[in-house]
């Protein structure tokens, strides 16, 4: 809110100060020139007074007036004799003798007195030596109405100007922190529990909606993270219970009574074989999980993707020995260039762990096509099970996060996996959709922009 | 070096028809040209400013550009791939047609009826099936496809 005031303050200080400079600087502007301009016009006049009268005129010793057509112009006119008669008509003028003295020394002044703008000027007689002093007087009657009304009309204006900039700046202030605001609104709304909440993004391509990118892309690292941990716990209760209930069955039944060592020895075997390969399992679910958790920084690596794709059935196989994937590669690119993709490779490798493992129990370990290819511009990895497939109603909902679809209610499973798989999808600036028929199966379609090296 | 002449109404059918033709011809170097049928206007105006690309650019879709260019990218057999648009009406044009681009092979879907989206384009399979001097291979279509996706490409 602090912002908003500044900005408020800022512009509303910022329009009214520049429109008040204006017009203070059109308004003296305006003054200072009807001012000089009437200087000017007297002295046009006092000089025209020299010609008409001193020049024809005799025997001019004291002071002579004149009244001429400007408002209240009063024109004077005498010959200087010595400083003693400015003492004298300065009395008669009722202006100070120093004006009087101003204009002999410098050769022309001007007073403003009472209203009245004198302007004097010194004269020297063409056909004598003598010299006379000119003094055309009048009143600015267009200055001092000028200031009368316009300077009113003016302190109403600055009123009004200030009223706008108050009214505008507000507005303004408004307008740039409405965004920011929604924003804040928005992320206010999103807690743990539904981090697949993200901000609008428009497709105009400014700073907010920058902002607003930046968060989202920040949101999806940060729901990745929260669900690759929801996923490991989704994946571990699945994966672990059978050995797990493998193990404490054989040991109950070996305690139920009394046996002989060869049975023990049996019994032994079978729980040892189980916990290994709860063992395998725990560390190929801890592999995908650790992401990051080693307190290495996970980096982006170009590599190629069958390799991926390869090293992630391993991983599935070491975890199930039922999950029955096949690769087939009759479309694969020629060229390894094609192939080759800038990832998260573990991140990669959960995510296709999923889609893969998914297709397998849904399927009841039918087996799982993968197929790969590349176009110019991107990597495809399509991955067809035949299996229950997901209703087509339900199709639009499967990346909410715990949605489980109608028919999946006789499998395991926490509906964690896809949310996961396509927002590392979408970390990686690719793509992934779903096509599905309802007992016939399930086709992901999965691309990857190829890395530019 | 084998010319093949592929009819097309630009769906994911006809990549899959040179997809299972690639399959098993992938030693002999192939020429593709997809032909696509197009009534030319009565419009003097349209006549004039008629482009062939302009055309091929309206029919042709995302899904089936990247669709060749999976095929490109795998078969490297393949010298070039072409389109081409054909407004014939008569089976003489469209023998002229052949003729003039010396094809060796004219790829057929069997009792495969076009899906064509402009109103203006045509299925001239009939045409080919007519010539009597036109030697053509009718390839079995393995499943029908009833979505465009772009998978389809790789499951069938």
């Amino acid at each position: 809110m602090r912002n908003r005031n500044k900005t408020f303050w800022t512009i509303f200080s910022f329009l009214t100060g520049i429109i008040i400079l204006i017009t203070v600087s059109i308004y003296w502007s305006a003054t200072t020139y009807y001012k000089n301009d009437f200087l000017r016009l007297l002295e046009l006049r006092a000089k025209t007074i020299a010609q008409l009268y001193v020049e024809h005129a005799q025997n001019i010793n004291k002071l002579n007036v004149q009244e001429e057509r400007l408002f209240r112009e009063k024109d004077y006119y005498f010959k200087y004799d010595n400083s003693q008669t400015l003492n004298l008509i300065a009395d008669s003028l009722h202006v100070t003798t120093e004006f009087l003295n101003r204009i002999y020394t410098n050769g022309d002044a001007s007073l403003i007195q009472n209203k009245i703008t004198y302007k004097g000027i010194l004269y020297k007689s063409t056909s004598s030596n003598d010299e006379y002093l000119v003094i055309a007087s009048a009143e600015n009657y267009n200055y001092t109405n000028f200031l009368k009304h316009v300077f009113q009309k003016i302190i109403l204006i600055i009123f009004f100007i200030i009223l706008i900039s108050l009214v505008s700046s507000y507005f303004i202030s408004i307008s740039i922190y409405k965004p920011i605001q929604k924003i804040t609104a928005r992320v206010k709304e999103i807690t743990s529990e539904n981090l697949h909440l993200r901000l609008d993004e428009k497709s105009i391509n400014d700073d907010i909606n920058e902002l607003s990118k930046t968060f989202n892309q920040m949101l999806n690292r940060l729901e990745t993270s929260f669900e690759i941990q929801n996923n490991f716990i989704s994946n571990a209760s699945h994966e672990l219970r059978t050995p797990l209930t493998a193990i404490i069955g054989e040991a109950d039944v070996a305690l139920n009574k009394e046996r002989k060592p060869e049975e023990y020895i049996e019994t032994i075997q079978i729980i040892l074989e189980e916990a290994e390969k709860l063992d395998q399992k725990t560390k190929a679910l801890l592999f995908l999980a650790q992401t990051g958790f080693n307190g290495k920084i996970q980096e982006n690596k170009i590599v190629r993707i069958d390799e991926i794709v390869f090293e992630t059935v391993d991983i599935i196989h070491k975890v199930d020995k039922r999950y029955n994937i096949n690769l087939d590669l009759s479309l694969i690119p020629e060229n390894p260039k094609l192939l080759k993709v800038n990832v998260n490779v573990q991140l990669l490798q959960l995510a296709l762990f999923n889609i893969l493992t998914n297709g397998c129990k849904y399927s009841d370990y039918k087996p799982v096509t993968c197929y790969i290819g590349s176009t110019n511009q991107y990597v495809s990895i399509v991955i067809k099970d035949v299996g229950i497939g997901i209703p087509e109603n339900e199709l639009q909902y499967i990346y909410d996060p715990f949605f489980r679809a109608s028919n999946t209610k006789s499998y395991d499973g926490f509906g964690i996996g896809l949310p996961l798989t396509r927002n590392i999808i979408k970390m990686h600036f690719g793509e992934i959709i779903v096509t599905s028929k309802e007992n016939e199966g399930t086709s992901v379609h999965i691309t990857l922009p190829i890395a530019t090296l | 070096m084998q010319k093949v002449l592929i009819p097309t109404d630009f769906q994911i059918n006809s990549v899959l028809l040179l997809k299972q033709y690639l399959q098993e011809n992938s030693n002999k170097p192939v020429e593709v040209t997809f032909l696509y049928g197009h009534q030319s206007s009565f419009n003097i105006h349209d006549l004039l400013f008629y482009k062939e690309h302009e055309v091929i650019e309206q029919a042709i879709t995302p899904t089936f550009k990247d669709a060749i260019e999976i095929l490109q990218n795998k078969f490297q057999n393949i010298q070039y791939i072409q389109y081409d648009v054909f407004t014939g009406v008569t089976i003489q044009s469209f023998e002229n047609y052949f003729e003039q681009n010396s094809f060796d092979n004219i790829l057929l879907i069997k009792n495969y009826k076009m899906k064509l989206q402009n109103k203006n384009s045509f299925d001239f399979q009939h045409l080919i099936k007519s010539t009597q001097n036109i030697q053509f291979i009718e390839l079995e279509q393995i499943e029908s496809v009833t979505n465009t996706s772009l998978l389809n490409i790789f499951t069938l």
